[in-house]
């Protein structure tokens, strides 16, 4: 019953989030000299289309009516209609959704896979050359721009080896193996920045448990390091552990936006990237929205199931 | 308000909320005074208010009830709530941690000149001159006053701090728990140091402390505090020889005494169970609840302090019945020919 | 988005007790920094050719005597452009980074001196822009107002000043509940201008200052992952995720062009990283006594 209590106060709390969000989004248009009328209308159009355009579109109301009035359709599910080609906005995301998201969970599960457990076996050799050595190439991991590697990657095993293919991506829906094969490189080069985020993450959070007196203690008990290291800093370190999953899921989700160009996938990134040069806002919001939604309930996601784990919090 | 008073506190609370509708009042309905030129040692447990009562005395927090008059006339109630220049130039403490009461970023000098530079009414040119003064009076040089905190010991550090108390000229001294951070030997120095500056300034000076012994090496008169109220006061020979209330009786019973224990005049005092909270503090007397003397009317009756002979008051209804055990002054003095 | 808020810890002590000694990293850290530096201002006088200028005649050359690093698709001479590139990325970082400082200081500060209401106001909103994916907001805002580096710089640095306010706000936290505040407030220091100027920021700055470093980094993948995305910095000028970005754009042509913009950002975040990281382990409070 707790867990239910729980669970609402967060989905409560994510509400403020999202309208925060979005709100921001939604004034910045606000600011921009000129408007969305007069961008879409043309150079040739006269001052009356210009404003006829503007009342159909409904800039004329008050800012906070439009928020309002679109802010309420967010949640209903109408995210309205692209400036440029009329369509519903809401079904074109969900429909290049999937590619991304194929991308996002890829990269995360690599960079858990391999972020954690390097991290917590550096964090067990803390200090040492092993550890220092570590330290140095996750460093130069997260230096390395992500799609920088995406693209050498490309290089090496599409262009070269033509292992993987160089761009377009099949939909995840109708061509899962095909999706899945064209996810490879792009999850690969996200995960294994990630994994250096991680992995430094990881190791910090794990040395300051380490280095707790209760790490002493099973220490004077006998038990083994690998027994310590394992079972009991690791369950310590299990809220600090899954915040910072938590948080790199909204990084990787961003990163999957970003990166589809460097592979040329038909996800949410280049819609966006093509709304932006046509001054689609109403576009852009609905990205904005439905990937603060994602993320949010991402997070949600992982604070409940630490907090079935880790009974302290209960 | 007789000629000699310097501040005079009637019927002073002080209270603070707790959570969203209670309160709870650290100091309850203290009247006491100070007197102009003596060494007043205010001791009592942690928790017993003493510190509140400092705080409020030099404007860190305002009074609840009550009024505090000082001698040139200027009162301070509770409507009166921001604190004024008045009360900030007149009072100024001496904090307990000699360590982090001065700003690690700050020269010892920067730090004892800056009432001066807070306050104004010093022209600007002449601040250095006054904080370099006062160093000296403490003992410290102007070399020393260039140097960083960290760069000091513990006991120089209470000195600069000292000299910042003194800087602008206060009329009350207030040292709050000054010497608990140091070691026994840098406790003397210090005190016998304030002793000094009170025979040479003529400062008033408010020594609060939870250790007896501390306070009786330079305390003219001391009072006793329970719980946010104050139950004895009296000197140091008074207290020690008879004490008036119960409480002052198990604090002298504690006092470690330089004999084996067959020698011990007295079995010591065990106070059953803690201080009470101050949030519902017991009916009637407030110590009544581990007091060995306690009848059925002290939970009932309040006792207000009364005086007895001379400068002595207590706040118990059977002081007039109870003979209490004191201690030889020597305990609380070692070497009192060393106290001037 | 790469960077991590904190940078990692370290032990004093290794396994057989020796301390990790200054190590050689924070010297090719330091080195690359310098040599950035160095560029960035020297532009003008160390660049062989006009950044700008085409020569549709000799499109993608190989590196030469002439063109140390070929030329680009328009016939723009590579090493010019990643010279001037440097200089624009690096401003453009900075930008970013100062705008965070802008932002980032006086929340934290208020938030943690004020306390009550204002801080659990103003904390709620940097942890909603904390809860946000960065790039998702870096391109939403750069997207709307309309792609240009400033622009993108400004997105960039709205989205790093929540590490700077939390960073801020914990220090002052802290500070406040040292004795040298309350004897302060005792002979009535309470202005803005001696307590905070005064007291609090000196004794609250230095982490954020090595955040500073870390922030950098960050920053400039920024940048580059901005500009690469047409968001940023706009054709002619160069910087380096334009460069790469066109570099990629041609890749079936001269596919190594895109080594050199690459491992540049790659070493000068790992610089910057670095030498954060290096200095806090120098400032960790642990050894200070």
């Amino acid at each position: 019953m707790r867990i239910l209590k729980v669970i609402g106060g967060r989905l409560l709390s994510m509400v403020p989030t999202l309208i925060l969000a979005t709100l921001v989004v939604f004034a910045l248009q606000r600011l921009i000299p000129g408007d969305a009328a007069n961008a879409i209308a043309g150079e040739y159009a006269t001052a009356e289309q210009v404003a006829l355009i503007r009342e159909r579109l409904g800039l004329n109301q008050p800012f906070l009516l439009q928020y309002w009035n679109w802010v309420t359709g967010a949640f209903s599910g109408n995210l309205g209609s692209s400036l440029h080609t009329g369509e519903p906005i809401l079904p074109l995301i969900l429909d290049r959704l999937p590619t991304t998201a194929l991308v996002a969970t890829g990269a995360l599960l690599i960079a858990v896979m391999i972020g954690v457990p390097f991290g917590v076996w550096a964090a067990s050799n803390a200090g040492t050359r092993i550890d220092r050595f570590f330290t140095g190439i996750t460093t130069v991991g997260i230096a390395v721009p992500n799609f920088w590697l995406g693209m050498l990657l490309v290089l090496l095993f599409a262009t070269t080896l033509h292992l993987f293919p160089a761009t377009g991506g099949a939909d995840p829906i109708r061509d899962p193996l095909g999706a899945l094969h064209s996810a490879v490189l792009p999850s690969i080069a996200l995960g294994a920045v990630g994994a250096a985020e991680i992995g430094r993450q990881v190791r910090s959070a794990m040395i300051e448990n380490l280095q707790a007196d209760f790490v002493r203690t099973h220490r004077a008990k006998g038990l083994s390091q690998g027994v310590i290291v394992w079972r009991h800093a690791l369950k310590n370190s299990s809220l600090p552990l899954a915040t910072v999953i938590g948080l790199q899921v909204g990084t990787f989700l961003g990163s999957a936006v970003a990166i589809e160009s460097v592979f040329g996938l038909s996800g949410i990134g280049s819609l966006v990237v093509t709304a932006t040069n046509q001054r689609d806002y109403p576009v852009i919001q609905g990205v904005v929205f439905v990937l603060a939604l994602l993320v949010l309930a991402a997070t949600l996601i992982v604070d409940i199931a630490y907090r079935i784990l880790d009974p302290r919090i209960r | 308000m007789t000629a000699a008073q310097l501040v005079s506190l009637e019927g002073v609370s002080v209270s603070f909320r707790v959570g969203w509708k209670r309160r709870v009042a650290a100091v309850n309905e203290v009247s006491v005074e100070l007197r102009k030129g003596e060494i007043f040692g205010l001791i009592g447990e942690s928790g017993s208010g003493k510190s509140t009562l400092a705080r409020a005395l030099v404007g860190l927090v305002p009074i609840s009830a009550g009024r505090v008059s000082w001698a040139d006339g200027r009162t301070v109630t509770p409507e009166a709530r921001s604190r004024t220049t008045a009360t900030q130039t007149r009072s100024q403490m001496v904090f307990q941690d000699p360590h982090s009461a001065l700003d690690p970023r700050r020269t010892i000098l920067q730090s004892v000149r800056e009432p001066l530079d807070v306050q104004g009414g010093v022209p600007h040119a002449e601040r250095s001159a006054r904080a370099l003064e006062k160093l000296e009076l403490v003992g410290l040089t102007a070399e020393q006053g260039r140097r960083y905190p960290h760069q000091l010991s513990g006991g120089q550090k209470q000195r600069a701090n000292i000299a910042r108390a003194l800087v602008t000229d206060p009329e009350l001294l207030i040292c709050d728990e000054s010497v608990a951070a140091l070691d026994v030997a840098l406790q003397a120095e210090i005190l016998n140091l304030i002793q000094d500056l009170r025979d040479r300034l003529g400062v008033t000076v408010l020594f609060i402390s939870h250790d007896l012994s501390v306070v009786a090496h330079i305390a003219t008169r001391i009072g006793v505090m329970y719980l946010g109220e104050v139950v004895e006061v009296g000197t140091a020979a008074e207290l020690a020889a008879r004490p008036l209330h119960p409480y002052t009786e198990a604090l002298l019973s504690a006092q470690p005494m330089p004999v084996p224990s067959w020698a011990q005049p007295r079995d010591r005092i065990v106070l059953s169970g803690d201080i009470p909270s101050p949030i519902s503090p017991p009916s009637g007397c407030r110590f009544h609840t581990r007091c060995q003397y306690a009848v059925e009317g002290c939970s009932i009756v309040h006792p207000e302090r009364d005086s007895r002979d001379g400068d002595r008051s207590v706040a118990c209804i059977r002081a007039d019945e109870l003979v209490l055990s004191g201690v030889p002054v020597t305990i609380l003095r070692p070497r009192i020919e060393e106290v001037r | 988005m790469a960077g991590t808020v904190a940078a990692t810890p370290t032990p004093r002590v290794g396994r057989y007790g020796r301390r990790p000694a200054p190590q050689i990293t924070y010297w090719i850290s330091l080195a690359i920094l310098t040599i950035v530096i160095l560029v960035s201002v020297l532009a003008n006088v160390i660049a062989p050719f006009d950044p700008i200028a085409q020569d549709l005649s000799d499109t993608f050359a190989a590196p030469s005597a002439a063109h140390w690093l070929g030329t680009d698709d328009l016939g723009r001479d590579v090493l010019s452009r990643m010279i001037f590139g440097t200089r624009v990325s690096m401003l453009a970082s900075l930008l970013a980074v100062g705008i965070a400082l802008a932002i980032g200081l006086p929340i934290g500060l208020l938030a943690g001196y004020l306390g009550g209401w204002v801080d659990t106001a103003l904390m709620r909103v940097i942890d909603t822009l904390l809860a946000f994916p960065a790039i998702i907001l870096a391109i939403g805002i750069t997207a709307t107002l309309g792609p240009s580096i400033l622009n993108a710089m400004l997105a960039v640095g709205i989205i790093l000043s929540p590490s700077i306010a939390r960073l801020i706000r914990a220090q002052v936290l802290s500070v406040k509940e040292e004795t040298y505040i309350e004897a302060a407030r005792s002979f009535g220091a309470r202005g803005f201008v001696r307590m905070i100027l005064v007291h609090v920021i000196p004794n609250s700055i230095q982490p954020v200052l090595v955040q500073t470093s870390i922030l950098m980094g960050s920053a400039l993948i920024a940048e580059a992952t901005l500009s690469f995305l047409g968001l940023g910095v706009q054709p002619p000028d160069p910087s380096w995720g334009s460069i790469l970005s066109r570099a990629y754009t041609f890749n079936t042509l001269a596919p190594f062009q895109i080594i050199v913009p690459g491992v540049t950002i790659a070493l000068c975040v790992f610089a910057f990283t670095t030498l954060g990281d290096k200095v806090q382990e120098r400032l960790d409070p642990r050894r200070r006594r």
